[in-house]
Order: C-alpha cells, then structure tokens, then sequence
C-alpha cells in the first residue's frame, strides 16, 4: 500500500500525510487553508466579517481521525488546525489563538478531552466546543457533556453533521451581532 | 474495451467487499470525500488506518502475554481499534472489537485471547483484500468513480 505523499487541501498550501501522522512537523498544530468557500456557504449579507471562514481545531490522538475531520470540514469551508491531545488545545488557547469551533475527542493522552474541555471553559474559552468521542452512552459520555461541551456527536463525523455544525455556528454570530 | 472491463472488475471486486461484509457505509462516506483534490484520499485513509492499528496489535500482544492480565490497558488499546475500524468502516473487525471488550468487561480472559486471534484473522483479511482493490484501482487510472452499493 502506497503512503500518499501529499495531500492538496486548499490554494496554494498542502501537508503530507506524515504531518498529519506525527501532529505536524515541529509542533503539534497545523494550519490547513480552505478551499474556495462555495456560493452555497457565504451568507447574503455580503459584509467581509461573515464571508470570513469559519475556523475549527480538530483535537484528536488519532492522525486517521485528524486527516478525515479536516477533510470533512474543509470541504465544508472552514479552516481547520490540528491538535493532537488536550494540552496543546489548551496551550494554543493560552497563546491568544481562537476558534469558531473546536471538535473535542474525549481519550487522548497527555490530557484528555473532559480535563481540557473543563480547562477551556476556566479560562472562559466561550467558542463552541462539540466533543467527538466513540462513546455512544454512558458516565463517560455524560461527564464529557458536563465538563462544557455545547454539544456530542459519536465518532466518526459525516457530511450532514459538519453541515449542521456550520449552520449552528453561523447563526449564533449572527445572534452575537444582534 | 479493456479500460471498460477492468472497471468492471473493479466494481464487482468492491461491491464483494460489502456483500461479504468487510465493509460497511463508513467505507462509502469516505469514498464521498475523494475528489479531484484529494484523489488517493480513501486509500491514504486507509494507509494511516494500518499503520494506526498495527501498533495498537503489537500493544494488544504484548499486554496478552502479560499475568494477571490488565482489562483496562486491553480495553483502552480496543477502544482505540475500535474507533479506528469504525472510520473506514471496517465492519468484520469492528465486530470483534466490540466482542473483546465484552470479554473485558467480564474479566473473561481466555475469551479475549480467542477474540483477538479471530479479529487478526478479519484484521488480515481485509487488509489483503483492500491493497488488491486499491491496486487494481491505481492500475485503471483516474477518473475512477466509486459506485454505491445497491
């Protein structure tokens, strides 16, 4: 089986699927331009903050996780970045970055995603955050929810949920403008 | 007239895949993300998903060898095989990780011991019959569409 060398994600930027193996080269986030947002996903306000892209991290352990909520997402028009646990979610919080969204899974070393999910809301993150755990039911789950998720959804994510994510999004800024 | 025929092959060889229950609608959820932009994407999905779950075996042996066996280290390195199964709709090994975790659950160690023989066996299986099919596929060409499954 080939290893694909490259992955095209938007103009004029790419990543290989070995930095989305390892987290990114020299640290454990990237940067992934979008493509092209379509018509379809640009509001008819025409005001530049709400054609600006929706920006979303991606929190997993799991580079096949990674690779396929990014694709997901910036086929949706959004901008993704990646973090590979809890911790380096937290630190890019702590270093001023911000997101539209961030997809939290729940078991990740280092720091999971209830402890930093918890930890983001202490530090009075208020973007949305939408555990992704493959977990359908139970205490876990239930904690996952408690510790501040906005919403979960069982791995792993399709079309139609990015879509609503989008739209849920979308209309708590317009919200926010009101 | 050759170029028709081993898309046909193609399309039998991937539609036994589901008949045969290896796979399930995971695997075509990903073959909706492959475009022009990303035209090896399944297969590279693929590729991380064989080298992810390798590792998670070689732990999962190890940790079978040990006395007492650790359930809870077991079924943290099933979880992650699950959920990785789960994304490319590996549905056979999916099964038996779903059945290994019962067994650990119930502190059932011999059933583990059998659960994870069978599941290398699925585990095996499918990757053998997935770098057949993307072999044939790379072999045909682009523009090689994916058919959903009736």
């Amino acid at each position: 089986m080939v290893l694909g060398e490259e992955i095209v994600t938007g103009r004029g930027s790419s990543t290989t699927v070995a930095d989305h193996i390892d987290g990114a080269k020299d640290d454990s986030s990237t940067t992934v331009e979008a493509e092209e947002i379509s018509e379809s996903t640009i509001t008819d306000h025409g005001d530049d903050e709400d054609q600006k892209k929706l920006s979303v991290l991606i929190v997993d352990d799991s580079s096949l996780i990674r690779l396929l909520h990014m694709t997901m997402v910036t086929r949706a028009g959004m901008e993704a970045q990646l973090a590979e646990d809890g911790k380096k979610a937290v630190d890019l919080h702590r270093s001023r970055a911000s997101f539209d969204l961030i997809l939290m899974d729940m078991e990740m070393p280092v720091m999971n995603g209830v402890e930093a999910t918890r930890e983001l809301r202490a530090m009075g993150v208020e973007t949305m955050i939408v555990g992704v755990t493959s977990n359908s039911e139970g205490p876990e789950r239930q904690a996952f929810v408690e510790a501040g998720l906005n919403d979960c959804y069982t791995k792993p994510l399709n079309d139609d949920k990015v879509a609503a994510l989008v739209q849920a999004i979308k209309e708590t800024n317009i919200q926010k403008t009101i | 007239m050759e170029r028709n025929q081993s898309r046909r092959q193609i399309a039998v060889t991937r539609q036994s895949l589901f008949d045969q229950g290896f796979l399930d609608e995971q695997f075509v959820q990903l073959e909706e993300l492959q475009d022009d932009a990303n035209p090896n994407f399944v297969e590279e999905i693929a590729t991380l998903y064989y080298r992810d779950s390798s590792r998670l075996i070689n732990n999962l042996e190890q940790a079978l060898e040990k006395s007492p066996l650790d359930f809870n280290k077991l079924d943290n390195y099933m979880h992650q095989l699950k959920g990785s199964s789960t994304s490319i709709g590996a549905k056979k090994v999916k099964a038996e990780c779903t059945q290994f975790r019962e067994y650990c659950r119930t502190g059932n160690g011999e059933g583990c011991v059998r659960t994870f023989q069978q599941l290398k066996k699925e585990y095996g299986l499918l990757k053998r019959k997935l770098e057949a099919y993307f072999q044939m596929v790379r072999q045909a060409g682009p523009s090689q569409v994916a058919c959903r499954p009736k």
